[in-house]
């Protein structure tokens, strides 16, 4: 990640020290790349959201199929009633091996997901309160305010709001 | 009008509202714009009003009140609203029934819900007719108490000033960069308009400040002579005078009380002085002055 988080160094490092105005434009780079990272997630629980609705479906049709041929079977061919059972069953078993490997996948990406969601939203919402009087009291210029105001305006007020 | 009249005007109706927070009014106010919920989704056009203001001023709790949805004498668990809310109502009127579209565009008008919400209602071509806009005399609601403590202790300390007192000063700055904000959100929707627009200044919260009602209105209300305006009574000025008194015809500063309740930050508090009976007077007041502006009286 191109930018350290701004309380990485504990305000040790001399050289890294500036105005509380480049504390805050460190704080809302930082808010940026995670929202990229949130993005990503974003993207990435969408598609696992998508894929575990398929796959519903296909096991859904799967076994009407399996009920109607069992049922509209003709009476004595034993042999014949057992057929779309084997055919069916792996396949069945494979799609809730499927879906199960997703959730897997899903819980771990959707805590870091909030978790960054929720630390974007705090660093956001304190930037936001402070930053009137901090651009006032350091004499910004238009240009400089507008960017930063410009820059919070794609960020969420709380995890309610969507993004 | 001249321009003594206009502001006359602004100020007389203050003061006729002021009177209605005097501890020892009595009389009940007549309703002439009962709301009611909308259940007709096939209606025709609504009228488009705004409810804007910095964070924490209690747009929320007013947009409430207007509903009618609030219960009074009971505080909520109140949150930070996450994006602009928005409803249609239903107001029954001596005139008949009309409907409104009303939308509280968020505080944090640098965040993607209130950029969202200012395209969608003031770009465009897009805006409202008429705007309430929520004040609280630096009474607003900080919800990141944390960051803003360091610059509240930064602020230049005064004799026998009080830590609520300089709560107070630190929103009542905020406050005039949102009403700066505010005011070229409406300039650029507004100027150059048919249809008269109106506005409305909402002073929230005037259980906390029921006694000093004629100062809270010297700060709000540009003065007979404008060296005497405060900050935002000049914003104010100013903002009349770009878009012309035809157009700004109808301007009012009201006193409001949505919900009476204590007012803290870190180890001080305020207590309210109100009760249901200030807020249901303030507030049709309020309901009433919309009417009136929306030419429903």
């Amino acid at each position: 990640m191109a930018w350290d988080s701004p309380s990485d160094d504990g305000g040790r490092d001399a050289s890294r020290q500036g105005t509380l105005g480049d504390d805050l434009e460190r704080s809302v780079a930082y808010a940026e790349q995670l929202m990229i990272s949130i993005n990503r997630a974003r993207s990435r629980l969408r598609t696992f959201r998508l894929v575990q609705v398929a796959l519903f479906f296909v096991g859904a049709t799967m076994a009407v199929t399996l009920a109607l041929s069992v049922s509209l079977s003709p009476a004595g061919s034993a042999g014949s009633e057992l057929q779309p059972f084997t055919i069916y069953l792996p396949i069945m078993a494979g799609i809730v091996g499927v879906a199960g490997g997703l959730t897997f996948f899903v819980g771990p990406l959707r805590r870091q997901y909030e978790s960054d969601l929720m630390t974007t939203i705090e660093i956001t919402r304190a930037v936001r309160e402070v930053l009137p009087a901090v651009a006032k009291r350091e004499n910004w210029t238009e240009i400089r305010h507008g960017t930063m105001r410009a820059r919070l305006s794609r960020f969420p007020i709380s995890d309610r709001s969507g993004i | 009008m001249a321009v003594d009249d206009y502001w006359e005007a602004v100020r007389t109706r203050w003061s006729r509202s002021t009177v209605l927070a005097n501890v020892d009014y009595a009389a009940s106010v007549p309703n002439h714009f009962k709301v009611a919920r909308n259940l007709n989704i096939f209606a025709p056009p609504r009228i488009p009003l705004a409810v804007t203001g910095m964070r924490g001023a209690g747009k929320t709790t007013l947009h409430k009140a207007l509903r009618g949805r609030l219960t009074i004498g009971q505080s909520e668990d109140r949150l930070e609203s996450p994006k602009k809310e928005a409803e249609v109502i239903l107001a029954r009127t001596p005139s008949g029934k009309r409907r409104f579209q009303l939308v509280v565009i968020p505080g944090q008008k640098d965040s993607l819900p209130g950029q969202r919400a200012v395209n969608a209602h003031f770009k465009g071509g897009r805006f409202p007719l008429g705007v309430i806009h929520v004040v609280s005399w630096g009474y607003s609601k900080i919800w990141d108490a944390e960051s803003a403590r360091s610059e509240i202790d930064a602020l230049p300390v005064t004799a026998g000033e009080s830590h609520i007192d300089r709560v107070r000063k630190y929103n009542l700055e905020l406050e005039l960069g949102d009403f700066r904000l505010t005011r070229e959100l409406l300039q650029d929707c507004w100027q150059d308009r048919n249809p008269a627009v109106w506005l409305i200044i909402a002073v929230a919260k005037v259980d906390l400040f029921r006694g000093d009602l004629s100062e809270a209105g010297r700060y709000y209300l540009p003065a007979s002579n404008p060296n005497h305006d405060s900050e935002f009574a000049k914003e104010l000025r100013g903002f009349v005078n770009f878009l012309g008194e035809g157009l700004m015809r109808r301007l009012a500063v009201l006193p409001v009380s949505s919900l009476p309740e204590r007012y803290a930050h870190g180890n001080s508090a305020i207590e309210s002085s109100g009760d249901f009976d200030l807020s249901s007077r303030l507030a049709v007041n309020l309901s009433n002055t919309i009417g009136d502006f929306c030419g429903l009286g």
